[in-house]
């Protein structure tokens, strides 16, 4: 009885450990358009880091988007210089020296990766889920994004003639960050 | 009576869901060429007969890195309703379903676009969906994976060649799965 007790005190602490607590953060609008309609109270992003597998877990969920839409959704780095890949994604431009933008009147040096595409229903509704690892251990200063459409950096869509930036989370401006640390 | 409520909870617990149905990927019905590894690449699906919900796992391995399939049902139907759960049915004429010839073979048929899987650097990719409620129905329905995000939706590539299909299940074209909604 006894070792059985010990038993489950242990597996509880292992997995404690390796699990950690999902956070979720709100969206705000921009950093490019701020005219795109969302319910900010209701949507959310929310993430979780697995330090044993070195996984990051996110699910992106919009609420009251423009129905039947598709919007890309990604990681955007604040960074100087950055690895070519982010787990099992490619990082825009290759990796290497972080390119240096202004929005919202805050000059950044940064990077990203896309890493999939939430679809509205009829409501505006629309979540995506993915797992992205083993990433490199560090600690990630990031803003996550969604585009106004998709294709940008990837096949399949519309190109790279419409990157711009409907939501940023955590924001509300540019280069409001999360830290995100991979053990 | 722990044991009672035990088994009340299994009863009602396996009454709501119904097992998952696992299927593979056929290669077309538009483009036979896209690479796949259709040995572990899938789509899973299931029933839940209490919420009247289809929830649907699409799975791509060893598709092209980097590359935006827009995953949807296809149904095979002479008529059909404006939606299908929360999603707004396509190619529909005064209800009625639009009739196509692939692999030989001629069908009518509407679709219902649900979701895009967007690949990793190694070609792999997944996309979930739950829909539903969705009306009481036999449908006839193959799942398929289009060669872009766009078709009938905004934001993507548009109604261009995006809305071929590369990969088709179970296929081939008009060979269908059939889903109830009790």
């Amino acid at each position: 009885m006894k070792r059985n007790f010990l038993l489950s005190a242990v597996l509880l602490f292992a997995t404690a450990h390796a699990f950690a607590g999902a956070t979720t953060q709100k969206w705000s609008a921009g950093w490019d358009n701020f005219g795109e309609p969302l319910n900010y109270k209701t949507s959310k992003v929310t993430w979780s880091v697995n330090s044993a597998k070195k996984t990051l877990s996110v699910t992106f969920k919009l609420a009251a988007a423009s129905p039947n839409k598709l919007y890309q959704v990604g990681i955007n780095f604040f960074c100087t210089t950055f690895p070519a890949t982010f787990g099992n994604y490619p990082v825009n431009g290759g990796g290497g020296a972080c390119n240096t933008i202004t929005r919202q009147g805050v000059t950044e040096g940064v990077t990203s990766v896309e890493i999939g595409a939430v679809t509205t229903d009829e409501h505006g509704n629309g979540s995506f889920a993915v797992v992205i690892g083993p990433i490199a251990a560090g600690s990630y200063v990031l803003e996550f994004q969604t585009r106004d459409s998709v294709g940008c950096n990837l096949i399949g869509g519309d190109g790279n003639s419409d990157c711009a930036d409907d939501f940023q989370s955590p924001g509300p401006t540019f280069g409001d960050t999360t830290t995100i640390t991979i053990p | 009576m722990k044991k009672l409520l035990m088994m009340a909870l299994l009863l009602s617990a396996s009454a709501g869901f119904a097992g998952t149905t696992t299927q593979k990927w056929t290669a077309g019905w538009d483009n036979f060429g896209e690479p796949l590894n259709y040995t572990t690449s899938k789509v899973a699906w299931s029933v839940n007969a209490s919420s009247k919900k289809l929830t649907v796992t699409y799975t791509l391995v060893s598709a092209i890195p980097g590359k935006l399939y827009q995953v949807d049902l296809a149904f095979f139907c002479s008529t059909f309703a404006n939606t299908f759960g929360q999603f707004p049915v396509q190619r529909l004429v005064n209800g009625d379903c639009q009739t196509i010839t692939r692999q030989n073979v001629t069908a009518a048929a509407a679709y219902v676009e649900v979701g895009v899987v967007t690949t990793d650097l190694n070609g792999n990719g997944v996309f979930a969906v739950t829909i539903g409620p969705i009306a009481a129905g036999t449908y006839n329905v193959e799942f398929r994976a289009l060669d872009g995000a766009g078709c009938n939706l905004t934001g993507g590539a548009g109604n261009g060649s995006d809305c071929d299909a590369d990969f088709q299940s179970p296929g081939p074209f008009g060979t269908t799965t059939t889903i109830v909604i009790p």
